[in-house]
């Protein structure tokens, strides 16, 4: 990684800080599991997918999560972990799948995968957090299921629309493709 | 840059000691099943950040974390019946608020120079300095962009997000490209991957409060744990 790549994925590290503190406190009255995750999962789509389209290496994802992360840390070491685990995983699918991020369907799919695998965890921390009522709820696979299924479609939506911004892109010159 | 969201104590803690005392207590909390052990455990833990000069962030940070517990915890009460499942959510919402507050109202500046005394990469601390300092730059960025749109006499609306699109999210991608590549070269010329430590004009050092704070919240984890095995 050069300097370049680090500040840039430092910036869309920003953005999707900025996205989450915008889009969580939304539905953060909402006493769903899953809700801030879903709610912040396009945003999360969209600008992972944007880093991972000018930084085409892996790691990348690792380090968006991990500056993110510390961010976030300053709430609770728990959101850190998330992030990293879910980075780890995604990282670590995109490595037996595609080998690395050359492909715009690699691109597509660890940006879209990072929320996806970011969500067990966070059902884990709302069932604790939220006492034997959430975690009676989160029982349920039917409901889990749901929550997995809408943060997927939001999040690759925002993969795919990054996708489409970064061809556009890629024509004026402004990143490789 | 939660500073804005929770107010900073006089005179705070080590970043990493904060860090370290908050993630302990965090972990240990996450443990804890009986409520009395519980109670005991978050009220020593609030005397303590109390006496270390966290009363503005603790304030801070009751004000989001009680109206949140109380909202997840009546609604558990409603539906199980039992007052202990109220009790139990509230405590677990104040657990992270107490955690939260030695750790919200921190410098990031100090937190970077920390890092980087313990040999942290650069690149971590300053990706992470970067990410923090960027977010208002960012904000400056879109209030730009939302002006160059109603100057043009364009109106958005959500039912053609295709326009949204083109006429919010490209042009912040581009400026987002133009910030990074110019800030790369203004690093570069610094000499920022030039071998050898930099110079540090300002370092966090270690004072009486974290001579007091550690050995006392280590040892209020210790009495906590020593209850609990008992």
């Amino acid at each position: 990684m050069t300097t370049r790549d680090i500040v840039f994925l430092a910036l869309v590290a920003a953005c999707v800080t900025a996205a989450g503190f915008v889009a969580v406190p939304l539905v953060g009255a909402m006493p769903l599991p899953g809700m801030r995750s879903m709610a912040a999962a396009f945003f999360y789509g969209f600008f992972i997918c944007i880093g991972l389209l000018k930084v085409r290496k892996r790691g990348a994802v690792f380090l968006v999560a991990l500056f993110n992360g510390l961010v976030l840390l300053m709430m609770s070491w728990l959101m850190l972990a998330n992030n990293l685990i879910a980075a780890l995983l995604t990282e670590l699918l995109v490595l037996i799948f595609f080998r690395d991020f050359r492909t715009d369907r690699a691109v597509l799919f660890g940006a879209g995968l990072y929320m996806c695998m970011s969500l067990p965890a966070s059902l884990v921390l709302a069932g604790w957090l939220g006492g034997p009522m959430i975690a009676r709820f989160l029982a349920r696979p039917g409901v889990v299921g749901l929550i997995f299924l809408a943060t997927a479609a939001l999040s690759f939506g925002g993969a795919w629309c990054g996708l489409k911004i970064g061809r556009e892109l890629a024509k004026a010159g402004l990143i490789r493709s | 840059m939660l500073g804005s969201l929770v107010p900073a104590p006089r005179s705070a803690l080590h970043p990493l000691a904060a860090l370290g005392l908050a993630v302990v207590f965090l972990s240990l909390g996450l443990a804890v099943r009986p409520a009395e052990v519980m109670s005991l455990y978050l009220a020593g833990m609030s005397v303590l950040i109390l006496v270390l000069g966290y009363r503005r962030p603790w304030l801070g940070v009751l004000k989001f974390v009680f109206p949140a517990g109380a909202v997840v915890g009546l609604i558990t009460w409603l539906v199980t019946g039992d007052r202990i499942s109220l009790v139990l959510v509230l405590e677990r919402f104040y657990l992270f608020g107490v955690t939260t507050s030695l750790v919200a109202a921190m410098d990031p500046g100090d937190l970077s120079r920390a890092l980087n005394r313990v040999r942290c990469p650069r690149r971590v601390s300053l990706g992470f300095l970067i990410t923090v300092r960027f977010i208002p730059v960012l904000k400056a960025e879109m209030d730009r962009i939302r002006e160059a749109v109603r100057v043009r006499g364009l109106r958005l609306s959500w039912k053609r997000p295709g326009q949204a699109h083109r006429v919010l999210l490209l042009p912040l991608v581009v400026r987002l490209i133009h910030i990074s590549d110019t800030l790369a070269l203004s690093l570069e010329t610094r000499a920022f991957s030039a071998p050898g430590r930099p110079t540090a004009l300002h370092r966090p050092g270690f004072t009486w409060r974290d001579w007091v704070g550690l050995p006392a919240g280590l040892g209020l984890v210790a009495a906590t744990v020593w209850r609990l095995l008992r």
